[in-house]
């Protein structure tokens, strides 16, 4: 992407090229590719994608959207121009500015990762391509972005953000952060962008035509009646004129409405304007977008800082009031800061006066935001943490004022230009608002704002304002900071001819002054001498006069009015009537109410005013002085008829001019007009006695009034402290009920818990501890506050004081097995440190746990092991011994095998047998059935007969073997051997010679061969006999009867028989070998 | 387990006598052949308590194998006992426990005669009651040989008066 490569479509120049930077993050890749997608071919811009890359990460950005665009897509390169119908995208690890035309790639590591590329990509856009700037917020999270719109817009360029439609974006906050910014001029759904942004190239396209080329004189001429027409319906629409803003700064926010509106010319756009409301309302509002912020220029307010903010409280007292006004506060970021900044200087000072910031601006819209004081996080990056922890209060996404700072501002609507202004100020800061005005309106507002001051007060301007066109009323104190100081006014003599205080006509367009204008000095000079010369004039020539208000309150005195009025006694008073000589007074009074009634010039000839013994006729002038709206005032002229004159001759005047004989009527009525005003001027007395009395009543009422109202808000306030104080309150009642409920558990815990605790401090005195201690430590509740080592205990071999303090030196903790003296009782003791909540050693804890029951338990494991290792034991030498005799008697192998087999099988089913029921005792029953079950099926070949009896579980394990052995016989040569044999077994219990109980065992064989002795005695009956003797201590009797084998096996009963199937027998009978 | 520690000291105490099993001095007559000791055996009276009819079998077919007389086999120690006064007894072999009840009142008459005598048991000699811990000892399960080689070695060992000691 060279500059040289040549562009496909469009070959305009940077400044007719719309350069769109585009910024999305989380979910971005779908919306751009949305927004490339249905992007027109011919929108004829440059566009810059910038996202939010992870460090490292390599992005496909680049193929992806060229997969959705006919457009080149490239790479952000450093240096490169840009071109028309390119994308540039923003490769990973980079932070991508502009520079006149090019990019400007600056590569940076992970560590310097950069979290807000899109808000430095879009304020140096705005900063290079001002108008040609479009910014676009894509779908993202976080507040990314909304600061470069900030800048886009303020340098006049198009902001779109990504809104809803039924393409919602995947991630709102961002462009939902930029747009609650205010200063986004589109919210459109991601497919209409392109179109947009199509229509909006072309409008900028023409007028750029339109602007640009202002050379001819009529274009200008045209251009400049657009804008006075726009004016006009302004004026009218929103009450402001913006005849006298600069030119261009106006032209370029006009410019930017009609390119968001589509509108091709100015005309068309002020009749645009003249029909819709809103627009003007818009076009209102950007034209009153102040880009200000907090702490915006460090250097500046820290000059403010140092310069301004301390003299500002020298010599102030606590009942002082420092007064500071910051004009077109806009919402309020200005004015906050200042009053950070006093607020940190009274932190240092002892006597603190009162501090008074008003904030003004004309937009009301603002000052709400302003008032509320709540600034989105992305707007206090200036501020430092410090100034955020004291002044700010933080919510999620955003900041909130301290009352202490809010407490401090107080936000207005006024115009610096239409408002009377603020007085008596001691710091004026007004930063970027005189950069709106022309000339002529900044020389108006300077002498407002040297007026607003007192004497040495500081004024503080923006960066690129000055005040070098006044500089005779303001001094540099900081001339790169713009921080100037009010010049007192030097020549006194000025002051008649050059007074600087301003006057403001209501309704009126702008202000006038007294003595200044933009007239060249020379007219000023003649203008001066005039002055003098007419003044000269009045003083000498013109008859005595006087300016009264409609009150007959003096407002301005003449030469020479003495001869006409009289101080009276008491305090001095304005009041003309009450001045007035005798004579006068009544004419006067009744001249001036008419005069006041009819506005009209009122005039008395031949008044005759009493000069101590003589009379002076004059002619009594009042003419109205009407002044617009304003109060309007009256001038009194006297007028001397003559010299003055004796009474006599008054009196003669009078009575020769109508006739001598009305003489006398003429005297009457001279008395009654005396006495008449005796009685008017009593009643003038009582007038204005009850005139003053109203007026103290009038400010005994305000102040009742103005109590009332310190009242009612000292009411507020405690009803908000009574408020928090409640709120408080039940807070604590529930904690500590909590705590109640805690405590509460605890001890219940205590009483219940089976493991023995003892709590120590750190002497080793008992603080507290649980019932169960008390089997070990001999512990009542009066031991508590004593130290553990007097405390007698049950313990066997153990030194618990040095365990304790090994524990709170080492801090760790110690498990030992402990024995009680009794020897019986077994404790696991834990010694462990107790710490409390901020992780101090307070103590020593020291619990015991009873373990005697394991003890016991592991006990009789091994017990039971032993048991049953004693068992298995005895079953091999069993087994040995089997096999052994079997051995011997057997001619071979094959016949040891079966024998000692069947042998061992029979075994296994009386084992089997046995540990069926783990061990216990087997009925008769199930022992024949168990044995010869394998050999023969019950009921066919043999029958079991006999009562219920039990055998012990050792003798029922021989007899097993000993009816194996005979059934064996059975089989081999008895009944069994044919299929007509049968056995018959039964028992009984009897009692023998002696009377001693016998269990008896009848075998009985028939149906099977014939019977005869054997010749010697086969080891199948051996083993009968050795296992009746010897296990058994019992004896079998073998009859070879003819018809079939009868055994009688005759066993003690005591050696087989469980009289009861109970545990007891059971036991007795797992304690035998 | 950490109480295990709690026994350990006893333990240790009780099993002086280490030999778990087998026959005390084995190792001394390694390789002997059974024929050869079982000659030396021949014509001595042994007395055999046993309760277990299988292993009297076993028993008596050893020791007469051996041309041992064999006395017994008593199946009850008040049989046993009994028989005592009227028999010649060379050497006993003893099963500790019959039905329960402990041989010690024949292990003392068998000492004061000074019969040497050959404890079985399928218990650890170490868990034997203390008064016979020191004797000779056989534990079962043993084999034909075992039983030879166990009273050969006997029979060679000295008999000292009142307490028969182990190897």
């Amino acid at each position: 992407m060279s500059a040289d490569q040549p562009s496909v479509v469009h070959s305009e120049t940077a400044a007719g090229m719309l350069i769109v930077g585009i910024g999305a993050s989380a979910g971005g890749v779908e919306a751009l590719s949305q927004l490339f997608s249905a992007m027109p071919r011919d929108v004829g811009a440059s566009f810059v994608v910038v996202t939010h890359l992870a460090p490292h990460r390599e992005t496909l950005l680049t193929e992806i959207l060229a997969r959705h665009t006919s457009m080149q897509v490239r790479d952000a390169i450093d240096g490169a121009t840009l071109i028309a119908n390119h994308i540039y995208v923003l490769p990973s690890d980079a932070v991508l500015t502009m520079s006149g035309n090019r990019l400007q790639l600056r590569a940076v590591d992970a560590e310097q990762h950069e979290r807000n590329p899109i808000d430095i990509f879009f304020a140096s856009l705005a900063a290079e391509a001002c108008e040609s700037a479009v910014g676009v917020i894509l779908s993202g999270s976080g507040t990314d972005g909304t600061l470069g719109i900030r800048g886009i817009k303020a340098r006049g360029g198009l902001t779109i953000a990504q809104g809803h439609n039924h393409s919602h974006p995947r991630h709102e906050s961002m462009p939902a952060s930029a747009i609650a910014s205010g200063l986004v001029d589109l919210v459109l759904p991601v497919e209409q962008i392109g179109a947009k942004l199509r229509d909006y190239a072309r409008s900028f396209a023409a007028l750029t035509h339109v602007t640009g080329g202002t050379s001819q004189p009529r274009r200008q001429e045209d251009i400049s009646e657009a804008i006075r027409d726009i004016c006009a319906t302004l004026r009218k629409r929103v009450g402001h004129d913006f005849e006298r803003y600069k030119e261009k700064t106006f032209l370029r926010r006009v410019q930017r409405r009609m390119q968001v509106m589509q509108i091709g010319t100015l005309p068309q756009y002020a009749q645009r304007l003249r029909q819709d409301g809103a627009e003007a309302g818009t076009l209102f509002g950007d034209l009153l977008i102040g880009v200000t912020n907090f702490f915006r220029d460090a250097e500046a307010f820290q000059a403010v800082a140092e310069k301004v903010v301390p003299h500002l409280f020298e010599n102030r007292g606590a009942a002082d009031v420092v007064r500071v006004w910051v004009p077109g506060c806009s919402t309020g970021e200005e004015a906050y800061t200042i009053a950070i900044l006093l607020l940190e200087h009274m932190s240092t000072l002892q006597v603190v006066p009162r501090v008074q910031v008003f904030a003004t601006d004309i937009d009301e819209s603002a000052l709400t935001i302003a008032r509320l004081g709540r600034y989105p996080a992305p707007l206090l990056e200036n501020v430092s943490p410090q100034r955020l922890r004291r002044f700010f209060h933080a919510e999620p996404s955003s900041y909130v004022l301290n009352k202490e700072v809010r407490d401090l501002c107080t936000f207005s609507a006024h115009s610096v230009i239409r408002d009377p202004p603020f007085s008596r100020m001691d710091f004026v800061s007004c930063r970027n608002l005189l950069i709106y005005f022309n000339n002529e309106l900044q020389d108006n507002v300077l002498p407002i704002f040297h007026y607003a001051l007192k004497d040495g007060g500081f004024l503080f301007l923006g960066p690129s304002e000055s005040v070098s066109r006044n500089s005779d009323l303001f001094g540099v104190i900081d001339k790169k900071q713009r921080v100037f100081q009010r010049r007192p006014i030097m020549n006194a003599n000025a002051m008649n001819t050059n007074i600087r205080v301003p006057t403001w006509v209501a309704g009126g367009r702008g202000m006038t002054q007294f003595g200044t204008g933009s007239d060249a000095a020379g007219v000023r000079k003649d203008q001066r001498f005039r002055q003098q010369l007419e003044a000269r004039v009045l003083d000498n020539f013109a008859p005595p006069h006087i300016v009264v208000d409609s009150a007959g309150d003096v407002v301005y005195y003449s030469a020479r009015t003495g001869k006409y009025l009289e101080p009276q006694t008491g305090s001095p008073s304005r009041q003309i009537l009450s001045m007035a000589r005798r004579g006068l007074r009544l004419e006067l009074s009744s001249a001036l109410r008419e005069a006041v009634e009819k506005h009209q010039t009122i005039v008395r000839e031949r008044v005759e005013v009493n000069l101590d013994d003589r009379i002076q006729i004059i002619r009594l002038t009042i003419e109205p002085i009407l002044d617009g709206d304003r109060e309007p005032l009256f001038l009194i002229v006297f007028a001397d008829l003559g010299p003055p004159v004796t009474r006599e001759e008054a009196a003669q005047h009078v009575a020769f001019s109508p006739g001598g004989d009305v003489a006398t009527l003429e005297q009457e009525l001279r008395e009654t007009r005396e006495r008449l005003q005796a009685t008017v001027e009593e009643y003038e007395t009582a007038l204005e006695e009850l005139k003053s009395s109203n007026e103290e009543l009038v400010s005994v009422n305000e102040e009742l009034q103005s109590t009332n109202e310190e009242l009612e808000t000292s009411r507020e306030e405690l009803q908000s402290t009574n408020e928090e104080l409640s709120t408080v309150n039940q807070e604590l009642a529930s904690k500590i009920e909590e705590l109640h409920r805690s405590n509460a558990d605890l001890s219940n815990l205590f009483e219940s818990t089976q493991i023995a605790t003892v709590f120590l401090d750190r002497s080793m005195l008992i603080r507290s501890y649980t019932p169960a201690v008390t089997g070990i430590f001999n512990l009542i509740a009066a031991d508590r506050g004593r130290p553990i080592t007097d405390i007698a205990h049950q313990l066997e071999d153990i030194d618990l004081p040095a365990d304790i303090r090994q524990v709170l030196d080492e801090r760790r903790i110690i498990e030992r097995p402990v024995r009680l003296r009794n020897g019986k009782v077994f404790h696991l003791m834990r010694i462990l440190p107790y710490r409390n909540s901020d992780n101090e050693l307070e103590g020593a804890l020291i619990t015991f746990v009873n373990v005697t029951a394991v003890v016991a338990a592991e006990e009789q494991q091994r017990l039971l092991v032993a048991e049953l290792n004693h068992r298995v034991r005895n079953m091999l030498q069993v087994v040995i011994g089997l096999a052994h005799q079997t051995l011997h008697r057997s001619e071979s192998l094959g016949v040891f095998e079966k024998s000692f087999m069947g042998r061992m099988q029979a075994l296994a089913r009386a084992y089997e047998l046995l540990s069926r029921d783990g061990w216990r005792n087997v009925p008769v029953s199930e022992l024949l059935r168990s044995q010869l079950g394998p050999f023969a099926v019950e009921g066919q070949r043999y029958t079991c007969a006999g009562g219920h009896i039990v055998l012990t579980a050792n003798s029922a394990l021989a007899l097993g073997l000993v009816i194996y052995e005979l059934a064996t016989n059975a089989t081999k040569y008895g009944a069994l051997s044919m299929p007509s044999g049968r056995i018959n077994v039964s028992w009984e219990q009897a009692r023998d010679e002696q009377g001693k109980r016998e269990f008896l065992l009848y075998w009985r064989e028939s149906g099977g061969p014939a019977v005869k002795r054997p010749a010697r005695q086969g080891f199948g009956s051996e083993l009968v006999q050795r296992q009746l003797h010897y296990e058994l201590n019992g004896r079998a009797t073998m009859d070879f009867m003819p018809a079939g084998l009868a055994v009688t096996l005759a066993i003690p009963a005591e050696n087989v028989v469980v009289e009861a199937q109970s545990g007891q027998a059971q036991a007795n009978d797992a304690q035998r070998e | 387990m950490w109480w295990s520690r709690l026994k350990a000291g006893k333990r240790r105490q009780m099993t002086h006598n280490a030999n778990e099993s087998g026959v005390h001095g084995d190792t001394a007559l390694a390789g002997a052949a059974v024929e050869s000791l079982a000659d030396s055996l021949a014509g001595r009276h042994v007395l055999v308590v046993e309760d277990n009819g299988l292993l009297c079998g076993m028993l008596d077919e050893t020791l007469r194998g051996a041309g041992c007389h064999v006395v017994g086999p008593y199946s009850r120690l008040d049989q046993a006992m009994a028989a005592m006064p009227a028999i010649r007894v060379d050497m006993a072999l003893l099963d500790i426990s019959l039905r329960g009840e402990l041989v010690c009142p024949l292990v003392s008459e068998l000492t004061q005669r000074g019969v040497p005598f050959l404890l079985t048991s399928a218990y650890q000699s170490s868990e034997l009651p203390r008064a016979l811990q020191s004797a000779a000892f056989l534990r079962k399960p043993f084999t034909e040989g075992d039983l030879l080689e166990g009273l050969t070695v006997l029979m060679k060992q000295p008999v000292d008066d009142g307490s028969p000691g182990g190897i």
